[in-house]
Parts: structure tokens; sequence; C-alpha cells
């Protein structure tokens, strides 16, 4: 019986090892080092290209705090004043590529966030999806937003964010460097 | 006595038959006429302009002032009040865009240099289908040279007022001047070069609204009497500073300089209103009543935008959303509001739908779309659902139905941009501009970039006109 435990449990005693071992750890409060890079390529000539570039930054905040263990990610982030009297925003990632439900509230009603996530070598993928609610014409759609999250150096936090285009608008990126505080 | 007739009048079928056709005919000529319209029957068409007017001036657009506006209240109670109205950002490009249904970045106008002639104005528009048009205020669109430049050379068969802009009256020195003294109000009419008048300074500037709208008044009755529709421009100078008011208006409200000019403004609105109607026009007059930009920023006038941030000189809502009037009694249904999306460029394209002729120039790109059919009440929904925001040459933001996303974001009138300068806002849910969403929101700059993607994609077949560009310009070949 001893023995079929063991047996059992090498596995995962063998993947917690595996992923001490590859997987980066990214907790830590992180600072935006400069303004976000857009890299997406824009339309030559496109005033809106030049004047502002990447400044939709990594959707997440200036600073931000994240905690990580073997299950789960979880950002936090100041996004009112002190005077607003609201807690900080907070999303929680499954790293099992399990779904992951995160409820903003902006004063728009509560935004339902659904997040899986991945591991792409040693780069951390989050892939969100949205309802937004139909403008105009246009009937309800889901947006969708990538993340990926690559340690540079131990002290150097790299979030790329994809967005994808909707209702026929383009996509865009952009390119987002944190320093560790 | 026997003809060609006869024969057909032989029986009663083909007497039935010659009467049918000729009805056809008949109808079918009334029908063209109609659709086309003529000069007799054409609308007249009132456009005042006022200056660096803000939201919170008017009452029925909730003013703080006070009910000092009573004629623009009652304006509104007989026409539509637009509450999504948008302009340029500031005062001679809100006048280029306003005149030729472009935005002003495509025209190169800059208080400098003004606006080439190459643009065809409305005015220019409707005086080729035989109205008689005058402009009586001021110009703003002719630069340092506005002599070169002057409203006879862009369709307006007269003209009086200023030929720039109001602050100049507290120096009397002139836009690209250096001594006092060079500063005038200006008259002048096709086929003549303008002429100075009298010194434009603190005295006359306080007098000019009332003159050049006694002067829009005998042009009205003149054109009556000619039996020519008309087409009046009364770009008013109130209440862009300094804000010093005629003197039967000097501390008329008792609540300072801004009341007084907007008492004063609401005056002149009435006296304009009331020769319409003493004329007999009211039916077949379609009357503009909006603003040239944002509220007035500059101490001691400084202005209300109401509930919106910001003022002139700035893209926030208090800079480029002001009220707009419109009535046309008949066809436009009395107490209307809406929230609509409508632009100033559309003005040029909706007065050409409202008589009735294909003015609109083909050769250029054109941004102003039709509103006729939002205007009286035919749709519920605005042909735009769009508006690009410059600052001079400098994309700073789109509006894309209620969503505001700043490229470059510059709250303050002349003050730098903020970072971070891209910021989202959903302008009902946070009509201040305050609450930057695009972290929840990222999608919406999907839909901004398409549409400015598509504008920018214009400008490979119509090149913008460069700014200082000298007469003659001529675009080039693509």
């Amino acid at each position: 019986m001893r023995r079929f435990v063991a047996m059992l449990a090498l596995p995962v005693v063998l993947t917690a090892a595996l992923w001490s071992q590859t997987v980066p750890d990214f907790s830590g409060t992180w600072a935006l080092d400069a303004p976000a890079i857009a890299t997406t390529p824009a339309v030559p000539g496109t005033p809106a290209a030049a004047a502002a570039p990447g400044d939709m930054g990594s959707g997440w905040g200036s600073t931000i705090t994240i905690a990580q263990t073997a299950q789960r990610l979880t950002v936090e982030y100041t996004f009112f004043s002190r005077y607003d009297l609201q807690p900080p925003l907070r999303f929680a990632y499954a790293l099992d590529g399990s779904e992951s439900r995160n409820v903003l509230t902006m004063g728009r009603g509560e935004q339902v966030e659904s997040s899986r996530s991945r591991w792409e070598g040693e780069t951390l993928v989050i892939a969100t999806a949205y309802q937004v609610a139909g403008h105009g014409a246009a009937k309800p759609f889901v947006a969708e937003v990538t993340r990926r999250l690559t340690l540079e150096s131990p002290d150097t936090l790299v979030v790329e964010l994809s967005r994808a285009g909707v209702l026929g608008g383009p996509p865009a990126a952009t390119r987002s460097i944190y320093r560790k505080k | 006595m026997s003809g060609p007739l006869d024969f057909l009048c032989r029986s009663r079928t083909r007497f039935a038959i010659l009467t049918g056709a000729g009805l056809v005919l008949w109808l079918g000529a009334f029908g063209v006429a109609n659709e086309q319209g003529t000069a007799a029957t054409r609308p007249n068409i009132v456009l005042m302009f006022p200056d660096n007017l803000g939201w919170g001036e008017v009452n029925v657009y909730g003013g703080v002032r006070g009910a000092i506006t009573p004629r623009l209240d009652r304006l509104a109670a007989e026409g539509l009040r637009l509450n999504n109205f948008n302009v340029e950002f500031s005062c001679t490009v809100s006048r280029a865009a306003l005149m030729t249904g472009r935005y002003a970045i495509r025209t190169g106008a800059s208080q400098a240099s003004g606006m080439t002639l190459w643009e065809v104005t409305i005015a220019e528009a409707l005086q080729s289908i035989g109205y008689a048009t005058g402009l009586f205020g001021k110009w703003h669109l002719g630069g340092d040279r506005p002599e070169q430049r002057n409203p006879s050379q862009q369709g307006f068969d007269e003209f009086y007022g200023i030929p720039r802009t109001s602050n100049e009256a507290q120096t009397t020195i002139a836009q690209g001047q250096k001594t006092p003294n060079t500063s005038f109000i200006w008259e002048g009419r096709t086929g003549s070069p303008p002429r100075d008048v009298k010194p434009f300074d603190l005295q006359t500037r306080r007098t000019i609204d009332r003159e050049s709208l006694d002067k829009s008044i005998a042009f009205i009755e003149r054109s009556v009497r000619d039996k020519k529709p008309f087409f009046v421009y009364y770009p008013m100078t109130q209440i862009h500073f300094p804000t010093l008011t005629h003197p039967d208006f000097v501390g008329k409200t008792g609540a300072g300089d801004i009341a007084d000019a907007m008492a004063e403004l609401d005056d002149n609105v009435g006296r304009m209103l009331d020769a319409v109607d003493r004329l007999g026009l009211t039916r077949n007059t379609i009357v503009f009543w909006c603003t040239d930009n944002g509220a007035e920023g500059r101490r001691p006038w400084r202005g209300s935008s109401g509930p919106w941030s910001g003022f002139y000189n700035s893209v926030m809502e208090g800079g480029i959303r002001t009220p707009c009037l419109v009535r046309w009694p008949g066809r436009i249904p009395a107490g209307r509001v809406t929230d609509q999306l409508v632009h100033q460029i559309d003005f040029f394209p909706t007065i050409a739908a409202a008589v009735g002729a294909d003015i609109v120039p083909r050769d250029r790109a054109i941004d102003g779309v039709n509103q006729l059919p939002l205007f009286e009440g035919k749709q519920d929904v605005s042909a735009r659902d769009s508006v690009l925001l410059y600052a001079n040459a400098q994309l700073r933001a789109v509006k894309w139905q209620d969503w505001k996303l700043h490229y470059v974001f510059a709250p303050e009138a002349g003050g730098p941009a903020m970072p971070p300068l891209m910021r989202l806002f959903n302008l009902r849910s946070d009509p201040k501009e305050e609450t930057d969403i695009k972290d929840a929101n990222p999608w919406v700059q999907s839909m901004t970039d398409k549409i400015v993607n598509e504008f920018v994609a214009t400008t490979k077949r119509y090149p913008h006109v460069p700014p200082n560009t000298p007469d003659p310009y001529v675009p080039p070949k693509m």
C-alpha cells in the first residue's frame, strides 16, 4: 500500500520539483520602468501611432504586486485614489489551465473576465475574454486580450499585451517593462 | 379651325389620354422642381455663430448665471436642441471646418495664414445656385493678410465686421502687425477690395455685434425685396475676451461681464428672429445657432463649460462639445432634443440637402454628412458615429459612440500632455473624463484605430492642404 501511494505521489512531486526548477517566479512588487512601447505596426503616417506609442500599457497599471504559488498567480494594483475608499483591483489566475473568473467593477456594471493560462517555456501566457454589450447596431461581442509575462532578468518583468481587433478594427499590442521594487 | 389637337380630342378616350399625359408631364416637372428646389422656393439660411461660448452659458442647457437667455430658450423650444454637437477646438480651425464641411486638418487653415481660396465654402456653394450671401461679424479665415483672403473671395456677396479676432481691441495691434492703430472694422463686397471702416478698439468692440446684426437684417430685407433666397452668416464676437458688452447691457444682469454679454447676445438673437418673423419668412428659413468652440478660459472672463471638463483650445468635452439649436418650422419638429453625435462639418451637406441642390464639392474629401433626416425626426440615429479631434496638426482624441479615447491627453488649454497619454473614457458614465478605464476596455482602441486609419487612407487620394500654402493652391495629381 505504501509503495502504491508513493508511486502515485511520485509524478506530483516530480512535477512540483520540475516547476520549481523551470518556471519563473513573478512574485514581487513591480513598477513600470518607462512608457510602454507599441509593438503593432501602425498604418504609416497615422498620427495616432506617432502620438502615443503604446501608452495603453499592460492593462494592469504602472505599479503591480504579484503573488505566485504553484497553483495560482495573483496580480493586484491600486486603481482608485485613497479618497475613493476602494480596494485595489485584484486578478487571480489558475496556473493549471483551468478557467479563472475575475470580476471588475469600474462604474459600468460588473465585467466578468474569463481567463486561462498556460506556460510556453518560461513565459506565462494568460488569455482573457469578456463580453462587451452591443454598441449601436453591433450585437454583443467577445473581446479578447492576451498577456505574455516573461522575466528577462530577476528584476525585469516584461508584459506583452495583445488586443484582438473587434468590429473590423485592427489588433494592437504593447510591451511594458517593469522593474522590481 | 383645326389642328393636331383636334385629332386627339375627337373622342373621350383620346381626350383622356391627352389630359392624362399633360398631367403626368406637369406633375413630373413639379416633382423635379420640388426635389431640386428653385431660387424662389429654396429656404433661407441664417447661421448665428457666437464665439467662445460654453455649454454652461445657455439657460436651456442648464446655464449657471440665471435665466438670462429667454430668446435662446424659446429658439430651443421651437426647434431642435443638440446635446452632442461637436466642433473643432479653436477659433480659426472651427470656422474652416464649418465653412468647408471638412476637418480643418485637411484645409491647412491656421490663425496666421488663414485658409486657402481653393477651399469651397457653404457661401460659395449657395451663391452658385442664386443665393444672396452675406457675412456680418468675425471672419478669421484670412490670416495676417486678410485682404488677400477676404470673405468676398470665398462666396460672400458682401461683408462687414472684423477680419480677425476680438482681442485685437485690447491693443489695437492687428495680428501680424507690431504697431497700435492697425486693427480695423472692415467691409467689402464682391468685385471690390475690402475697405477699413473704423478702428477696432475697446469702444467699438462693445458695439460690433449690434452693428453686425443691424447690417444682417438690412441684408435680409434687401434680399426679400430682390426676391432672392439668402444665406446670412452672423459670426458674433461675444463672448470672446475682452468680454465687454454693448452699453445697453453693462451691469444689466448683476452677474458680471459674461452674464451681461450673454444677455446682449440673447437680445441680438431675438432681434434676428423677430426680423425673420416680421418679414414673413419664419417657415421658409432654417436658423442655426451654435458656437465655434468651448468656453472662454481666459481670466477675468473665464466662462462655464457646464457639466464638461476643460475649455476651448483643448479637446476635452468642455472645449469641443457646445450648444447648438436648429429651427425650421414645419420641417424640424419643435422641442426635440437629441444626444446623437453631430459635428459642425455636417452643416454643409445638411444645408445642401435642405436646399435640394447638388452643391457639395466632389473633387476633395468631405467629412461632413447629411443630418437632415435626423434633424427632421425621420430617423433617430445620427449619420455619423465618430469624431476626430485634432489640436492643430496633432490628433488628440477620437470619439466613437459613447467612448472617447485620448491618444494624447492634454486637459489644459495650452498645457502639456499628461502621462499616461492614452486614456479612455465613457462619456455617458464619466462625462467629466476623470476615470481612465482603458484597462477594462482596451478593445475600444481597435475601433478608434480603425477610424483613424480610414481617415488617413483618404489622405492618399486627397492630401491635406499644407499649412501656410499660398494662393493659388493646386492639389497634387494623385
